[in-house]
């Protein structure tokens, strides 16, 4: 689990430290403020780490994160990533709950910096677990657009979030039994959508399957699709109990009432140990959220709150904090009684 | 006039206008029955292109705690009641159909039923504006019933607000 990070001069953000982490993190404020940029600054840590020294990589930690950065944020170079008009490098330190302490990653670059990370430390131990990262597009009906762009004609385009994802989904599903902590949670996501997703070898594609019925993926809802995804991952056993979860706009193609489902088993999913980190603009995700924290103490669930300038960070267990999400809602509502009351 | 509920100070308003149903006569003849909202008020526009408006408010003291309130259903329901109750206690007494109908204010004998939009009004001292368009949109769920029978959604609006809300437009004086 990520417990805290420190990240300064990143695209529009000045400086923005965490030190208290929680299982569920949540990312508002409104568009251009960074929140993506964010989500993928702390995946694309998290995903050199695991890659280091996995199997016979050779790949210095450096090497990895550098091309991370590449891929993902997919700029010329990677000193466009600097704050504009900022003095001093971009950095990022991050800390991870290791099975004693705590081990942390810091590295820093400056504007000048075109494809390599120089400075760098690292004091985190090698990493079994596999973290992902969910955009709000699905890619089950572009898998394989994904994989020829990036793989064969080494484009840029779909960025390595999409990339990963595609290739993490490539894991075929597990023999045996899923992880136990994750069977009710897959049976919750499953009831959602009222199936599961399969990839068909012999046609090469993903397909719906609902009971004995087999849908193509391009007449399955957008929706249905998201939540398949999460689905196949826990049944692949490409993530485990340690996993980190990115999600930006988890909101997207789904129902209100999808969403309130999906939140609740990601707090079940959180008690297993996985821990999340969502990027939202949705009404229904904070409230929620804000709810599920007053249902679920055990399950510490943060909000991470910018206007563009300053970040706010709290314990949605103490309260729902004044955010702009809310506000519009509150300004409707002002302009509902300014229309009814004069 | 003023009414005193629920820690809160409803008014001033004029006596013409205000009809105090909880405290009415009418009412308390059959009040072993029936639940009741605080009061109806007449509210004139300031332009002559915009109804005239019959305001019934409920007015509570606080958010139920938790643990200690009725579940939220049977919350939204009582309010439903007392609302609902209050509107029709006032148009049955406006149409003498009780024996004490003269306690009606004056502008209430003369008001124009075919054209007077109903706002039916609950205000709840000190709760969250975060909170308050998921109550309105539950209350206003309750109401439809409500508001269908009583001339469709044009000619009647749900609102619930809070102390600073309410006196911002007017309907309540600060301590």
């Amino acid at each position: 689990m990520i417990t805290s990070f420190c990240i300064k001069n990143f695209g529009p953000i000045d400086s923005l430290k965490c030190s208290n982490l929680g299982q569920i993190n949540l990312i508002i404020g409104g568009n251009g403020t960074g929140k993506t940029l964010l989500l993928k600054a702390l995946y694309s840590t998290l995903k050199s780490l695991e890659m280091y020294q996995r199997g016979n990589e050779p790949k210095s930690l450096a090497e990895l994160l550098s091309e991370k950065f590449y891929w993902t944020f997919q700029v010329g170079e990677i000193g466009e990533l600097v704050k504009k008009q900022a003095q001093s490098p971009l950095s990022l330190e991050l800390s991870l709950r290791g099975e004693s302490s705590e081990d942390t990653i810091q590295y820093h670059f400056g504007k000048n910096t075109s494809k390599t990370i120089q400075t760098i430390s690292s004091e985190v131990s090698p990493r079994s677990s596999n973290s992902i990262f969910i955009p709000p597009k699905e890619v089950l009906s572009i898998y394989h657009l994904i994989l020829e762009s990036r793989e064969r004609d080494r484009s840029f385009g779909f960025d390595d979030t999409y990339l990963d994802l595609v290739k993490a989904l490539q894991t075929p599903p597990s023999r045996g039994k899923n992880y136990a902590q994750f069977s009710s949670s897959r049976k919750h996501l499953s009831d959602i959508i009222g199936g599961r997703i399969i990839y068909d070898t012999q046609t090469k594609s993903w397909q719906f399957k609902q009971g004995h019925k087999k849908i193509a993926i391009g007449v399955t809802a957008e929706g249905v699709k998201k939540i398949s995804i999460l689905d196949t991952l826990l049944g692949n056993r490409y993530l485990d109990a340690n996993s980190v979860i990115f999600i930006d706009e988890p909101e997207s193609a789904l129902h209100p009432g999808a969403i309130s489902r999906l939140l609740e088993i990601m707090v079940m999913l959180s008690q297993a140990g996985l821990q999340f980190f969502l990027a939202s603009h949705s009404y229904f995700v904070i409230k929620k959220l804000s709810v599920l924290a007053q249902k679920t103490p055990g399950t510490t669930i943060m909000i991470l709150s910018t206007d563009g300038a300053a970040w706010e960070i709290s314990n949605l267990a103490d309260g729902l904090p004044e955010n702009s999400i809310i506000n519009e809602s509150i300004r409707i509502y002002e302009e509902k009684l300014n229309l009814v009351l004069g | 006039m003023y009414i005193n509920e629920s820690n809160m100070r409803f008014g001033p308003f004029p006596e013409s206008d205000c009809f105090p149903i909880e405290q009415s006569q009418t009412y308390q003849n059959i009040r072993q029955r029936v639940k009741i909202a605080e009061f109806a008020l007449i509210r004139y526009p300031k332009s002559n292109k915009n109804p005239v408006k019959l305001y019934i408010v409920e007015a509570k003291a606080s958010s139920p705690r938790p643990g200690t309130q009725p579940n939220f259903v049977n919350f939204i329901g009582e309010i439903q009641a007392k609302l609902t109750n209050a509107l029709e206690l006032t148009i049955a007494t406006c149409l003498k159909r009780h024996s004490t109908w003269e306690e009606l204010p004056k502008s209430f004998k003369t008001l124009d039923w075919q054209n007077v939009r109903f706002v039916l009004i609950l205000v709840i001292k000190g709760h969250d504006a975060a909170w308050l368009p998921d109550l309105q949109d539950a209350l206003n769920y309750a109401l439809q019933s409500a508001r269908q029978i009583w001339g469709g959604f044009a000619k009647s609006e749900v609102l619930v607000l809070n102390d600073q809300f309410a006196q911002k437009h007017g309907l309540i004086t600060p301590p």
